[in-house]
């Protein structure tokens, strides 16, 4: 057999792979191993405790009503994924045309996803203010004063605000990636299917969209990684899980749970519930992508 | 492509030099013994770095824990000082950002905490104090009560830098003026307020409002801060029961009815701001009163204000002669790399000469008795200072902000009365929140009722 010092001289590429495996499987897998271990124990304070206790926590977590509500918005939250790719989509659609200022047009698309999810908050508290914010001095402007509601201070319209923020600061990185898979594609193929008489929305649902796939499959992991960011880095500095815990998710519970109340076994429960919910989401969705390539 | 061999040499020699580079270059000095006290306190000369953690990010708030920042660089100007926003009022951002660093042994040198089951949490991570504080001579210098809520068993584990009072009313002078009603001067009862209330509702022009919430943007805590003053102004009884986890359902119904009557006057976007975005409405012109601590006082100083000329207060209703205890107070953990400097920052605040500054500039009073009341600038501070050392007031220590329940009630509480808020519904709050109650675990055992 080869040397192993041999076989990283002659492909030196596996070291360095090597080294970022072993980093990710102690900082990334070692911890979700670490964090399973801990929510089978009865470690429910500040002071470290392993004793094992079984699926208890499980059992108590499936039994509390606060979890249920905030499954249901962490999963509500989703929603922003197709809303930011259709938004995403219809600006790199009209980005793809010729027209002047193209370029300025996308950098003022994307600005917000550079924004802090904490800033972003905040102007969309102010923009949603019931008072005096613009969204509802413009809806009662244009004679709209039904719509002109509480938005984020109303149980039935928190999510929603709290939805639209997000779509608006991540549509502009699908919007990049889409109009990034829109340039790749050779001309010749859209010449080709305009030779033949396709209309221009045939053209973008037979040979634009079906190249789409891999910036649309990046498009939906990178914004659900953001938006279970967001659905602590936004909420918490803006609605705190409010009013009462219409805006509770997943991610604050983990929060308060382990770390407010220091029930670390608890809340390392509501995390491996997290992961798993989200696993179940994008492993069949990636496997759909990858399928026949 | 092939990567070259001097590509593979530079990366694997970054890699280790940065694993090298994470650990310090040079050892942090051993952690002192109980012994060194007098040594680590007179070593006016100590290098090393100094972490704070702390939540005072809101304007006025930063220039106290300035005041208090400068006067330990003063004292001691050779440490590194790096202070630590850790955003959240009343701390509840703090736990989510130490307690991890607790565990793993990285703890900063102090960090802010509030006496009572607030620090009770941290114990185990926590420097006994009890040299500091015969150093010091804490135990003279403050009230026994003060002193009570900093141990935990047998040990202090905290340094009191300032007291605030929570059960006040500020109202707006000009407000009251143009309606032609004069502001409470003395003690006022659920009754009298409720008229007061009903009043200025009838002569506030629309777009004004008698009361606000504050419990936006994050911070549900001013709501509960609410319902724990109109508990302590009904009935002590009902107060200490609460603490010390009996309360019954029965017993909170009163409390709930009048918190309900109290959210009749506040607007329905309360919800659209933070207690010093409440604050800011009182000073605008757009509230006539709020109930919150004193350290709206800094908010209105900061901002020209004067008290008793453009603002002024009196005691939430039902609560004369008692005195809602907010104590704040910085913490050493064991296992921080320089702890020397954490006890010459606890050390430092105590001082004659912060404390004379810092408490004028964060609207506190000082916890200690031999600082004298000229330092406080209107009749207010000095009141409420004279008030703390008075033994015969009534003290109920907070709940909202850490010292009388434990945590996991505090944070069980926080979402119900948000909840209770938006659905008013009496009978289940009561219920919810007596159970919540129950589920604590109590360590200490309050006695305030008369």
């Amino acid at each position: 057999m080869r040397k192993p010092t041999l076989i990283f001289l002659r492909n030196p590429t596996l070291l360095i792979f090597l080294i970022l495996f072993i980093l990710m499987l102690y900082f990334v897998y070692g911890m979700i191993a670490w964090n399973i271990r801990a929510s089978f124990t009865d470690w429910n304070t500040a002071v470290p405790s392993s004793n094992f206790v079984g699926f208890a926590n499980y059992s108590e977590v499936f039994q509390d009503s606060l979890f249920w509500q905030s499954l249901k918005n962490t999963l509500l939250l989703f929603l922003v994924i197709p809303c930011s790719l259709g938004l995403g989509l219809f600006l790199a659609i009209l980005l793809n045309q010729k027209v002047r200022g193209a370029r300025i047009f996308m950098i003022i698309y994307l600005m917000p996803f550079a924004f802090s999810l904490v800033v972003t908050g905040k102007v969309w508290a102010w923009m949603f203010a019931p008072d005096n914010g613009a969204v509802n001095t413009i809806l009662r402007s244009i004679g709209l004063d039904r719509l002109a509601g509480g938005w984020y201070t109303d149980t039935s319209t928190v999510m929603l605000s709290i939805i639209i923020a997000m779509v608006w600061q991540f549509s502009g990185y699908c919007m990049l990636m889409l109009l990034a898979g829109m340039k790749s594609i050779p001309q010749k193929e859209i010449d080709a299917a305009k030779s033949k008489g396709a209309s221009t929305f045939r053209i973008y649902r037979g040979v634009v969209l079906p190249r789409l796939k891999i910036p649309i499959l990046t498009s939906v992991v990178v914004v659900m990684i953001f938006v279970l960011k967001a659905a602590f880095d936004l909420i918490r500095p803006w609605t705190g899980g409010g009013p009462g815990t219409s805006s509770y998710t997943l991610p604050i519970m983990v929060v308060n749970e382990a770390y407010a109340k220091t029930h670390v076994a608890y809340g390392a429960a509501v995390a491996n519930i997290l992961v798993a919910v989200v696993l179940c989401i994008i492993i069949p969705y990636v496997y759909w992508s990858y399928r026949g390539r | 492509m092939k990567v070259p061999h001097v590509l593979i040499v530079v990366v694997v020699l970054v890699v280790a030099i940065a694993a090298l580079l994470s650990f310090r270059s040079s050892s942090p000095p051993p952690p002192p013994t109980s012994g060194d006290i007098e040594n680590i306190i007179n070593d006016y000369q100590a290098g090393g770095s100094l972490e704070v953690d702390h939540w005072w990010t809101i304007d006025v708030e930063e220039l106290g824990f300035n005041v208090a920042k400068n006067g330990m660089k003063n004292q001691y100007p050779n440490g590194k000082f790096t202070p630590v926003p850790v955003p959240g009022g009343a701390g509840g951002g703090m736990p989510p950002k130490i307690l991890p660093q607790l565990m793993a042994g990285q703890a900063p040198e102090s960090f802010q905490s509030h006496p009572g089951y607030e620090a009770a949490t941290y114990e185990y991570y926590l420097r006994s104090l009890n040299d500091l504080w015969a150093y010091d001579n804490l135990e003279q210098r403050t009230t026994e009560l003060i002193k009570r809520i900093c141990k935990i068993g047998d040990n202090f584990f905290i340094v009191p830098i300032g007291v605030h009072r929570a059960n006040m009313i500020w109202y707006n002078k000009e407000l009251f003026d143009s309606s032609g009603i004069t502001p409470p001067s003395g003690p006022i009862t659920f009754d009298q307020f409720w008229a007061l209330c009903d009043e200025l509702e009838n002569k506030l022009p629309s777009g004004k409002y008698v009361l606000d919430l504050g419990d936006g943007m994050g911070t549900t805590w001013a709501a509960t801060h609410v319902f724990e003053t109109i508990m302590a102004g009904l009935n002590l009884q009902t107060y200490e029961d609460f603490i010390n986890g009996t309360v019954t359902a029965e017993q909170l119904v009163p409390v709930l009815e009048n918190f309900k009557k109290f959210l009749n006057y506040v607007p329905s976007d309360h919800l659209a701001r933070n207690w010093a975005e409440a604050c800011g409405w009182l000073y605008t012109d757009r509230v006539a009163m709020y109930l919150h601590g004193d350290w709206v006082k800094g908010y209105f100083k900061n901002r020209g204000w004067q008290y008793g000329v453009q603002y002024g207060g009196f005691l939430a209703p039902g609560t004369s002669g008692s005195f809602g205890l907010v104590v704040d107070g910085f913490v050493v953990p064991e296992k921080a790399d320089y702890i020397g400097n954490g006890l010459r920052w606890v050390h430092s605040y105590t001082t004659d000469d912060v404390q004379r500054e810092f408490n004028p500039v964060k609207g506190s009073v000082s916890p200690y008795n031999d600082i004298p009341l000229n330092i406080y600038e209107d009749n207010y501070s000095r009141e409420s200072a004279q008030s703390l050392q008075n033994p015969s007031t009534k003290f109920y220590p907070t709940i909202t902000h850490g010292i009388a329940v434990p945590n996991d009630v505090l944070f069980d509480l926080h979402p119900k009365i948000s909840q209770f808020v938006l659905d008013l519904d009496v009978e289940e709050a009561a219920q919810d929140i007596a159970e919540i109650v129950g589920r604590g675990t109590y360590t200490i055992s309050w006695d305030i009722a008369p």
